[in-house]
């Protein structure tokens, strides 16, 4: 196969996985990027290859028994979309957890109305300016 | 002749029988045994949780102050004039600037009134459907230092106008309760509760929203906590039943327990 016997699929989507390929291979360089840099260029490479040589997914199919190359990329992504979705979910309960924490932190420190002095009488209540408007 | 050997199974039978039926002997003591000291001059707290309870508050606020002199509101983010309405009454009102949930607003209140050196503190519903005479009854056994919880329960006392979806709803959570917090109660989903100072330091209410009243069964078996379940009355009127859960959020709310369990 050369390159002049690519089709408009291929014509179109692999200049953009390559520019994508090489964007990631520079940021390789960025230290505090490179393991999302690393897997993204792995990402990339293995798009350029498949949509250039589509005959690479049934091979490595094929060796995993699994047998269409269509299948196996269903597999990947139905694998990568289950972890992502526990992923996202288990950060969002944190996200949540600590967001109760902030307004509960909050709430304690300013209370609306508490007495001005605890051992005080009960008229002895404030209530803030906040809360008399 | 050889000895016949019992069948053997991965787990015993009078186990699977506990978990099946989610029967419980006496619990065992994890934490410190209950005191059995008296607490002298006690220092009780109402916890209330509001959302949107206009209504209400005010006047629950006011029975309950006529006896007891610390009164904690957690106006829930209310979009409501809800903590407006408390403005003089003597209560002591704290507000979450986003509404964060049941769960969460008790747990607020439960953390504020233990800063404000609370010994006992009892947690109270805001729609009116609690009644503050039962709380002389619910906080004694605590300051008589016989136990550490006490849950009230509606169906050892009187449930007055309960409907009947919303009493086999709440049977089907005393059920969901046995099998699997695997505690015996009679009334799993009552709001009314006293806890002593230590168990309310070690129980920590995460689940922000309905499910918390499930999470502090869950939490008085694990950590040992003995608990007494004292009759109480609850008043169903239009208005709290259209403030509690409906049949299909009790289902949702079950199922997001068993998630929260299996992650």
């Amino acid at each position: 196969m050369t390159l002049f016997h690519l089709n408009a699929f291929q014509l179109i989507v692999v200049p953009l996985v390559t520019v994508l390929f090489v964007r990631s291979v520079f940021l390789l360089g960025n230290a505090t990027r490179r393991r999302g840099a690393a897997i993204w260029a792995f990402i990339w490479l293995a798009a350029g290859i498949t949509i250039l040589r589509p005959g690479t997914t049934i091979w490595v199919a094929q060796r995993l028994g699994i047998g269409r190359g269509t299948d196996l990329v269903l597999y990947i992504f139905v694998i990568t979309f289950l972890i992502a979705g526990f992923y996202f979910f288990n950060r969002l309960l944190k996200l949540e957890a600590a967001l109760t924490e902030i307004v509960r932190q909050l709430a304690i420190r300013e209370p609306i109305q508490q007495p001005s002095n605890p051992t005080t009488r009960k008229s002895d209540f404030v209530t803030t300016s906040q809360e008399r408007t | 002749m050889a000895k016949r050997r019992p069948l053997e199974l991965p787990i015993s039978v009078s186990k699977l029988s506990i978990l099946v039926l989610g029967a419980v002997g006496s619990p065992k003591y994890k934490c410190a045994p209950p005191t059995g000291m008296t607490i002298t001059n006690p220092k009780i707290f109402i916890v209330i949780a509001a959302y949107n309870e206009s209504r209400t508050i005010r006047s629950v606020a006011d029975k309950l102050l006529a006896t007891y002199s610390d009164v904690v509101v957690v106006d829930d983010g209310s979009t409501d004039d809800t903590a407006a309405r408390l403005t003089g009454s003597g209560a002591r009102v704290l507000r979450h600037c986003l509404n964060r949930g049941q769960g969460a607003a008790l747990q607020t209140g439960v953390r504020y009134a233990l800063a404000q050196g609370a010994d006992v503190v009892v947690t109270f519903d805001a729609d009116g459907q609690h009644d503050q005479k039962n709380i002389e009854a619910l906080i004694r056994p605590i300051i008589d230092g016989e136990c550490d919880v006490t849950l009230g329960s509606r169906f050892l006392g009187r449930a007055h106008n309960i409907p009947a979806s919303r009493k086999m709803m709440l049977k089907a959570g005393v059920l969901f309760t046995r099998i699997f917090s695997r505690v015996k109660v009679s009334d799993s989903h009552n709001g009314l509760r006293a806890l002593s100072r230590r168990a309310a330091a070690s129980i920590q209410v995460t689940m922000d929203r309905m499910a918390h009243a499930s999470e502090i069964l869950d939490q008085i078996r694990q950590g040992g906590w003995t608990f007494q379940e004292i009759p109480v009355d609850i008043y169903y009127s239009e208005y709290s039943l259209a403030k509690g859960q409906s049949s299909w959020n009790a289902i949702k709310i079950g199922l997001q327990i068993l998630l929260k369990r299996a992650l």
